[in-house]
């Protein structure tokens, strides 16, 4: 079944879901803008969880052909498709960190992406956000997975839930502990992240 | 106040502003957001066209672009299409190779003429035998038998 091609401005207004039901009629538009509006957050997410710019790669690869392959049988209404996406990357994630049978060793992390832009104009500040990401992968994995959807990528706490398939209360203890974690893993850094000066 | 209370208060300013910091920290980060790699969005198209394209049936045919400024000196449009096809990285002589191929309609069209080519040496080479003319062509010095039909001379003359 082909559909009839869109304008890119106007395909680019669609949601995700009108989006996935276009690419599982063959719309090759579709499939470009919706793989140019996921794979960032995907990848994003899956840097942030693996510490590990390569394997996120192949994790948000792997995450975007399940979401082709579910296409034809996606059935609208049930499920946002990001949410959809993130339980993906998130099993994804645990996988491969069971794999690794222990956590991102901390001078592996936390550095900067590549190629991704900077927004930071003083050193200092992203020396604070290098550090923050470093205390970042060593979260236990739910804390930072809670962390991240919540901070980073904007979720909403029930959206969270259904993602990591826990109750609300338990997404609110997890983001909570993460990031009482970090507030003390910076705390013990004051000095050397220049926080002292600053007071 | 005592000393374990105040110490207390302490931890728990110090715990309030390092949440908030972190919050702080976690929105700059946040924006930091990694770019895809272009050889990644391939790799995740090329699976799309696999999974989704392939079984949707083959793509459409592209309409034939008519040129922006059709009444642009050929000479110009000429240089135009050659800039576009080199494309960087590749040499100049390689640019003007794909230039000029594009020029006679790309690598079909030159098989084409090649097949052609070959094709008119060969004939040239064989030299075949020219085909018998049929009986009664003009040349050969046989009567078709039309002549039976034509009126005669004398014919026009009686009728006059």
């Amino acid at each position: 079944m082909a559909l009839m091609p869109m304008p890119l401005d106007a395909m680019s207004e669609l949601s995700d879901e009108a989006l996935l039901r276009a690419c599982a009629g063959g719309d090759r538009q579709a499939v470009r803008v919706l793989t140019e509006r996921l794979t960032p957050r995907v990848l994003g997410f899956a840097a942030r969880m693996l510490g590990d710019r390569s394997e996120a790669e192949d994790v948000a690869q792997e995450a975007m052909l399940r979401l082709w392959q579910i296409a034809p049988k996606w059935r609208q209404g049930e499920a946002r498709v990001t949410t959809w996406l993130y339980r993906v990357v998130s099993n994804l994630c645990t996988d491969r960190l069971r794999a690794r049978g222990r956590g991102v060793p901390l001078e592996h992390a936390g550095e900067p992406a590549d190629g991704a832009p900077s927004v930071l104009a003083c050193l200092a500040e992203r020396e604070r956000v290098a550090a923050l990401e470093a205390a970042l992968a060593n979260l236990p994995a739910r804390q930072r997975q809670a962390v991240v959807l919540r901070h980073m990528e904007g979720c909403s706490n029930p959206e969270i839930a259904r993602v990591m398939e826990i109750s609300v209360e338990a997404v609110e203890s997890l983001t909570a502990r993460g990031k009482r974690s970090l507030a003390a893993t910076l705390a013990a850094r004051r000095a050397e992240l220049g926080y002292d000066d600053d007071d | 106040m005592n000393e374990d209370a105040k110490n207390e208060d302490v931890n728990q300013d110090v715990t309030a502003s390092g949440l908030a910091e972190v919050e702080r920290l976690l929105r700059l980060a946040a924006r930091e957001r990694p770019l895809p790699d272009p050889v990644l969005v391939q790799r995740i198209l090329a699976d799309a066209d696999a999974v989704l394209c392939a079984a949707a049936g083959p793509a459409p045919p592209v309409a034939p672009v008519a040129p922006a400024h059709p009444w642009r000196p050929r000479r110009l449009r000429l240089r135009r299409a050659r800039a576009r096809v080199a494309q960087p990285g590749q040499s100049a002589r390689s640019g003007r190779r794909a230039g000029g191929l594009s020029l006679i309609g790309g690598w079909p069209a030159l098989a084409g003429l090649a097949s052609a080519a070959l094709v008119g040496v060969w004939i040239g080479y064989a030299m075949p035998a020219p085909a018998a003319r049929p009986a009664g062509a003009p040349g050969t010095g046989q009567d078709s038998g039309l002549s039976a039909f034509m009126p005669t001379y004398d014919d026009i003359l009686a009728g006059g």
